[in-house]
């Protein structure tokens, strides 16, 4: 691929001395779609069990890997196991241990959230009625839908939409849950609330979250992998990411029309607005000068440095 | 920017794949139906394929199916903006609400007519391709293909359109869409249904809004020659229903376009009030509540829980859809009109026995219910996908069975709530007229086994291609074209039930025999398909579309995934149990048993023509005496045949050679001569040539015997057909031995002697295609050998007959003659008949478990055979019996028997009542169950029973010879005598209503004759002819020269030829005799009545009345009378009318109907118009020239108006 990969997931499982008891992994996966488009290259990542954040720009082919696992497209080339089972070859079993909430989905406008909540119950295996009533009650508690469980669907707002898909997603104890852009829609409490819960969840199981908002990552997620253009450019835990750019952060403050001159003569990996000012953040080994501060590298700078890496040509291209 | 809304919109749909299958669709089924004897276009084999209205009629009737395409066509541009949430950036870009709306509009409609035009296209090409007789493509008028282009094709496709374009704005969904669709057939089916009837005028036509009812009003009475040659334009009912449908489409295109929602208020409208507002407040608690342990299982417990589960959803789904409750509410009202007016003939109606509801719901529903298969599985199929939530379920553990079967079992539950439905409605209209038995068995049995099992194979067949196809609308359509495919197969020379997916062999059911031994076949058919479609439904659980793939490899990478090591069993024992059954059934149907394929029939025929006409003209001896033992053996459907044939040589030379026709199913070896030697035997047509050693004398005597069984091994596809049916003598045997009501004729079963002519092919487009000449049915009257051989029986004159009959203990067996004795013996019921007089040598072998009616009346013995369940009309049936034989011996001569027997037979494909000796076979069909409890209606029960007895006059006294116009002596003369019994029971007037409907079916079926039409004297066999003409000639006869002058004349003629045979009588004879009692002043008439092809014009224009002073009233009317005659095809030359015609005055009719005739005299008329002066005595009401409608005139209504005052 002659890209170049820093994997620090070694170092990180290291520090974090547990053991391991499920492990989803994937190995050189690679899908390109009938239009020609490589939604993912050679993509081979191990998810320990926990939280795990997929972080990358849109159309970086988050989905297309999240779809992958959830068994709705096969990859081209590669392997995806869980506990040792084949998840591509063995789509009953794989759907068996599955949660998954799409990044776009619809519900059918004229049902209820408890109605369509049972239905899909009995769809994941939970065929008991008794216990099936029992869950559905006890998942739209968890969502807050308690109160609207009898309303139709159609009648919801986005974000009690949002929340219906992950009570979907939760029923059946799903061994492995896997959520596409499940904060989106979500006001700041429910997001608060609602990644929590995915928190506690995550002691067990291995809950794969993708999203394009760092801060989900940083604060929850053990360990991590960035992803464009369906390559993965990084995947470790995010302290250790973080750790990796100590000391070559630098941030200044510049004018409004200045950034494409420090383009030229710095790396930048961001610039962006503070209080009406415009601040940069470039990479550099050692103190740049110049008018720049050390700074604290957070998990931002390890996005768009590798995010930057992506762009640029690879080395002897 | 209007301009480029509707560029836009036709680049947009010519890019779907809809517009493309939906224009190939059209075209090829343009193609195909040209010239391949057409569907439901009928079309008689003189009726040129490229006319103008052969063209606009088959557009009419593909417009029913351009509903689908258009559906999409016209609802995608309002409901896809939405769908896909492009609405909220259109409406804010700088295209106006006018623009956007009639832009989409026009665009569709646009694309629709591209799409629809290409069986324009189709047809032309059609009428190029090589099984087109080309003798049958006419001129080729422009206007063939301009006046439906424009008439027919644009506003039906606007109309639709703008109704497809209202619905969609109104519920913005495609669902919607199909009530339209559905609505549309509704009212097409019932225009056409009521339009059978001519009595429904141009009311009924109007409801259609393709125009097919009005077209069809205007074109009623047209004969071939103007179906031919007349060019078409805008005029008459068509017209108006153009008009009137033109307004409601404008109309609703307005209406939508106000009500189309634009701007923000479609997209508030849209996406309503989202409840945010009444949510509670998200609490902070981020507390995690404990999960009950719910653990999922998996396995065949948890499959068919969630199978049962998923079933539930997906019928509540398209239950609660208002869709689906307004298409039931549709075929509803479809089928309660149709059941309420349960046809049997002249406006009667019959009782609503069971048999005959379900007969009718199987025609009347069956293309609901395949609308409703088409929509609905397209809908569940794509429910999941539609809605969005596909990747959700598509990633729970349900296996692809239970999704599959789920939904599989939620059409099924679908359509059995269809046929629920009709079960209500048909119990209901039973329970609302009354009289009948509930047979809810029959019903369940019937509707859900027999007429059901087609319906879920169509089901399964549908999801199938709708899966393959992958796509909604492409998914329809391919089923829409797989749907016709298979139905026009036998067209295409497929006509085994085997190689057409879901067809079964005939299942008719029969009070008398309930399904029989068709139950049979049809089970082995039921196992064969649906294997069938248990491997169709493994492809589907294969190519399940679950996940995002949708690239053809992958699909199929899926779907070996999909192949499990169980599935694959399962696959390989379907495979084997559909070539089983199919081996099976091929064993029983083409070995054991033949399955007829006409084309086949037809090619023997030709080869039996063609081999043994030239021996036509050989001298043959007669049949004098005839000897039988028919044993019948019901339950077995087996019965033994012997018999012998005394021959007479009744020519004044030797005969050297005898041959012999026998229907090459019977045993060949059963059939000895005496004195004779086999030269040649040809065991495919059934010929047998013999050698005469000694030459038979002029009187010599032969002695012919033959014995053969017949059995029915295994089960076959054979459709019933009727024993008067040619082609039964190269078919198998079908229904000649049921379990209850078997039927032997002797027509095509026992040995014929010579050549028959009966035999050779009939259709003239089929003897063309044989290479054979034009088909001379009768020999012209001088042929001095047809003159003497009789027209239903070429090789018997007068025979002497006896027989013996056996059958099981509880069946009665009849036969014609006298009963001489009966008695049981091992279990077995023996008869012996006997007739005492000479008969002509037709009979019937019958036999079932009957109930009897015996009458004695004045010596003679009335006896009814009848089932017990249809005891509804015997009394009136012994009554009409007496009335006739009364009436007939009064008038025309004496009953050569002292006994009439009626004997009913089930109503297979024989759906006859027919005068044989002494004793009339009676289909249950023809009048057992004819409601005639209403004072008013035509009994035609009394008129068919008065017609089979005159023919113990008329056919069984003398008989015709087989000449040209040899039936009017038969069936004309069986008309004329049912006429004047029936006016003597029941009064001119119902006579005049009868009559009525006899002029409508005579100027309808001219227009459909295949050959030639010819006047009266000299008619070949074409039954418009001699049944419906006959009566309005007959009537008209006794109406203007007297019924005693007629009657005296017909009395003549019996006395004449009555039991002749050297020669038999022609329809001269008749017209002489005719003639002799007619007054000089009417000698034209029976000229123009027997000998031409005469239309009278008469119309009362205009009348006026003025008191006079001696308070008289003095009648002034504008009359117009004139007349023409037709050649054979319908061209018409005006003639003089020199005939007396009535003219009437009347005053109001008494408050209890009876007519106040003021004046009523003959009056003759030079001239097209004719004003007349008449003085009546008291105040007139109306006024008409031949007010009662005697002569053929194609506006009778037109002869009679009301008059009024003058100021």
């Amino acid at each position: 691929m002659g890209r170049r990969r820093h994997n620090f997931h070694a170092a990180a499982s290291r520090r974090n001395g547990t053991k391991l008891d499920r492990m989803l992994k994937i190995q050189n996966l690679s899908k390109t779609y009938a239009n020609g488009v490589r939604a993912l290259v050679d993509v081979s990542l191990e998810i320990p069990t926990g939280m795990y954040g997929l972080v990358g720009p849109n159309g970086a082919g988050k989905s297309s890997l999240m779809r992958t696992i959830a068994t709705l497209q096969d990859p081209d080339e590669g392997t995806i196991t869980l506990d040792g089972i084949d998840l591509v070859k063995n789509k009953a079993e794989a759907r068996r241990i599955l949660g998954y909430l799409p990044q776009d989905f619809g519900v059918y406008p004229k049902v209820s959230a408890e109605d369509l909540l049972d239905h899909l119950a009995v769809l994941k295996g939970v065929v008991d009625r008794t216990e099936r009533r029992e869950l559905v009650r006890a998942l739209l508690r968890q969502t807050n839908l308690f109160e609207k469980r009898k309303k139709a669907l159609g009648t919801f707002s986005g974000g009690m939409k949002q929340r219906f898909g992950i009570a979907q997603a939760l029923i059946g104890s799903p061994k492995l849950i896997i959520l596409d852009e499940p904060t989106a829609g979500l006001d700041p409490s429910e997001r608060n609330r609602f990644l929590n819960y995915l928190s506690e969840l995550g002691r067990n199981i291995v809950v794969m979250l993708s999203t394009h908002i760092v801060e989900d990552v940083a604060d929850l997620c053990p360990q991590m992998a960035i992803i464009n253009q369906g390559h993965v450019y990084l995947d470790g835990s995010p302290s250790a990411l973080i750790d990796q750019l100590n000391g070559k952060v630098w941030r200044k403050q510049i004018g409004p029309h200045e950034v494409d001159d420090y383009r030229k003569s710095h790396e930048i990996l961001s610039s962006r607005l503070s209080s009406g000012q415009r601040v940069i953040h470039v990479l550099n080994e050692g103190p740049p000068g110049d008018g720049f501060s050390a700074v604290e590298p957070d998990l931002h700078d390890v996005y768009f440095e590798a995010l930057s890496r992506a762009g640029r040509p690879v080395d002897g291209a | 920017m209007l301009r480029h809304v509707i560029a836009f919109e036709i680049r947009f749909q010519l890019r779907r794949p809809v517009f493309w299958l939906a224009a190939a669709f059209f075209f090829v089924a343009a193609l195909s139906t040209v010239g391949q004897g057409g569907i439901e276009l009928g079309g008689a084999a003189n009726l040129d394929l490229s006319s103008p209205f052969m063209t606009t009629r088959l557009l009419m009737f593909m417009t029913l199916f351009s509903l689908f395409a258009t559906a999409a066509f016209a609802a995608g541009p309002v409901v896809r903006d939405f769908e896909t949430g492009m609405a909220s950036l259109m409406f804010t870009t700088r295209v106006g609400k006018f623009d956007y709306v009639i832009g989409r509009f026009v665009g569709a409609f646009v694309i629709a007519v591209f799409a629809f035009s290409a069986s324009l296209v189709g047809h032309y090409v059609g009428l190029l391709m090589p099984w087109v007789n080309p003798d049958r493509i006419g001129t080729l008028y422009l206007n063939a293909y301009w006046f439906p282009f424009w008439a027919v094709l644009l506003p039906n496709l606007f109309i639709s359109a703008a109704v497809f374009f209202a619905i969609a704005t109104r519920f913005r969904s495609f669902a919607g869409t199909y009530i339209g669709a559905v609505a549309f057939v509704v009212l097409y089916t019932i225009s056409g249904g009521l339009l059978g009837d001519y009595q429904f005028g141009n009311l009924v036509s109007m409801i259609d809004p393709f125009g097919a009812g009005a077209f069809a009003s205007d074109t009623r009475y047209w004969s071939v020659y103007e179906k031919n040659n007349e060019l078409l334009s805008l005029t008459g009912s068509l017209a108006l229903n153009r008009a009137i449908w033109m307004v409601v489409g404008v109309a609703l295109l307005v209406w939508s376009y106000f009500s189309f929602p634009f701007g923000t208020e479609a997209l508030e409208k849209k996406q309503r009030r989202p409840d945010d507002a009444s949510e509670p407040a998200p609490d902070d608690r981020n507390e995690v509540l404990e999960m009950p342990a719910a653990v999922p299982e998996h396995g065949a417990r948890a499959s068919w829980i969630q199978f049962l589960d998923s079933t539930f959803w997906e019928v509540r789904n398209v239950v609660r859809k208002p869709a689906f409750l307004v298409i039931l509410a549709l075929s509803v009202v479809n089928l309660t009109s149709n059941t309420l007016a349960l046809g049997g003939r002249f406006g009667t109606t019959i009782y609503p026995v069971t048999r005959a509801v379900l007969e009718l719901i199987d025609r009347s529903y069956a293309a609901f219910i395949f609308l409703i298969i088409l929509i609905y599985s397209t809908e569940i199929v794509w429910r999941e996908r539609s809605a969005g939530i596909s990747p959700i379920v598509d990633s729970t553990p349900v296996p692809n069975g239970v999704l599959l079967w789920s939904k599989m079992a939620a059409l099924f539950v679908t359509v059995g709530l269809m046929l629920m439905t009709t079960l209500v409605v048909g119990v209901g209209v039973q329970l609302y007229r009354g009289g009948v038995d509930l047979q809810i068995p029959l019903y369940l049995a019937d509707l859900f086994v027999i007429q059901g099992w087609p319906f879920y194979l169509a089901c399964v067949l549908v999801v199938f291609l709708q899966i393959l196809a992958n796509g909604r609308y492409s998914g329809m359509l391919l089923a829409l074209v797989a749907i016709s495919f298979i139905t026009v197969l036998p067209r295409l020379g497929v006509e085994h039930q085997l190689y057409q997916y879901g067809a079964f062999p005939p299942t008719p059911y029969s009070d008398l025999n309930g399904y029989g031994h068709f139950l049979e076949a049809f089970a082995w058919f039921g196992a064969y398909w649906s294997f069938a479609a248990g491997l169709l439904a493994i492809g589907v659980i294969l190519f399940w579309p679950r996940g995002t793939e949708t690239g053809l490899r992958q699909r199929l990478a899926v779907a070996r995934q999909n192949l499990s090591p169980r599935l694959r069993w399962v696959l390989v024992a379907l495979c084997l149990g559909f070539l089983g059954t199919g081996v099976f059934i091929d064993y029983n149907t083409n070995k054991l048993n033949q399955h007829v394929r006409l084309a086949d029939i037809w090619d023997l025929q030709a080869d039996y023509e063609r081999k043994y006409r030239r021996f036509e003209a050989l001298p043959m001896p007669r049949i004098v005496e005839v000897s039988t033992n028919v044993a019948l053996h019901p339950d077995a459907r087996r019965a033994e045949v012997e018999g012998r044939y005394i021959l007479e040589n009744k020519t004044s030379s030797d005969i050297k050679a005898v041959h012999v026709s026998l229907t090459p199913k019977a045993d060949p070896d059963g059939l000895s001569l005496s004195g004779g030697r086999l030269v040649e035997h040809d065991g495919k047509l059934g010929y047998f040539r013999y050698d005469l050693a000694v030459p038979l004398k002029p009187g010599g005597r032969l002695e012919l015997d033959f014995s053969f069984a017949i059995s029915n091994p295994g089960f076959s596809t054979a459709d019933p057909v009727s024993p008067l049916d040619t082609s039964g003598y190269f078919r198998g045997w079908t229904t000649e031995v049921v379990e209850n009501g078997s039927m032997l004729f002797n027509v095509y079963s026992f040995p014929r002697i010579g050549f028959q002519p009966a035999l050779r092919v009939g259709p003239e487009d089929e003897r063309r295609k044989r290479g054979l000449p034009p088909l001379e049915l009768l020999a012209p009257q001088d042929d001095a050998r047809a003159l003497r051989t009789s027209l239903v029986y070429n090789d018997a004159d007068w025979v002497k007959f006896e027989t013996a009959i056996s059958t099981s203990a509880d069946q009665t067996a009849i036969a014609p003659g006298y009963l001489k004795d009966s008695w049981v013996e091992n279990g077995r019921r023996f008869f012996r008949y006997e007739s005492e007089t000479p008969i002509v040598n037709l009979f019937s072998f019958q036999s079932a478990r009957y109930a009897v009616e015996r009458v004695e009346k004045d010596g003679l013995n009335i006896e009814v055979f009848y089932h017990p369940d249809h005891h509804f009309n015997v009394d009136r049936m012994v009554e009409a019996v007496d009335r006739s034989i009364g009436y007939f011996s009064r008038n025309f001569g004496p009953y050569q028997f002292r006994q009439a027997r009626i004997v009913e037979f089930p109503g297979y494909a024989l759906n006859f009542a027919a005068g044989f000796p002494n004793t009339v076979p009676f289909s249950e069909r023809k009048g057992f169950v004819a409601d005639l409890r209403k004072e008013d209606d035509i009994d035609y029960v009394f008129y068919v029973i008065a017609h089979e007895l005159a023919h113990q006059w008329w056919g069984n006294q003398v008989m015709p010879a087989a000449v040209k116009g040899a039936s009017a002596l038969t069936e004309t003369l069986a008309q004329y005598s049912a006429l004047m019994v029936m006016e003597e029971a029941f009064g001119k007037h119902q006579m005049r209503r009868f009559l009525r409907f006899e002029l409508d079916s005579y100027l309808t079926g001219r227009g459909d004759e295949g050959r030639e039409e010819f006047p009266l004297a000299g008619v070949e066999l074409q039954p418009y002819i001699h049944y419906r003409k006959g009566s309005l000639v007959m009537y008209a006869l006794q109406h203007h020269i007297g019924k005693e002058a007629v009657n005296r004349a017909l009395s003549k003629f019996l006395w004449r030829f009555a039991f002749r045979s050297d020669p038999y009588p022609t329809s001269r004879d008749l017209i002489a005799a005719l003639r002799a009692e007619a007054g000089p002043e009417y000698q034209e008439l029976i000229t123009d009545l027997w000998e031409k092809i005469a239309f009278y014009e008469l119309e009362m224009v205009d009348g006026v009345y003025r008191p006079t002073a001696d308070g008289r009233y003095r009648v002034t009317l504008a009359l117009q009378a004139g007349k023409s005659y037709s050649d054979g095809s319908g061209l018409e030359v005006p003639a003089d009318l020199s005939i007396p015609v009535d003219v009437g005055v009347f005053g109001r009719r008494s408050p209890d109907g009876v007519e106040d005739v003021l004046y009523f005299e003959k009056h003759l008329f030079a001239g097209d118009r004719t004003t007349l002066e008449i003085t009546v005595d008291r105040e007139p009401h109306t006024a008409g020239i031949d007010p009662y409608h005697t002569l053929i005139d194609r506006n009778p209504d037109d002869n009679r108006k009301q008059i009024d005052a003058a100021d």
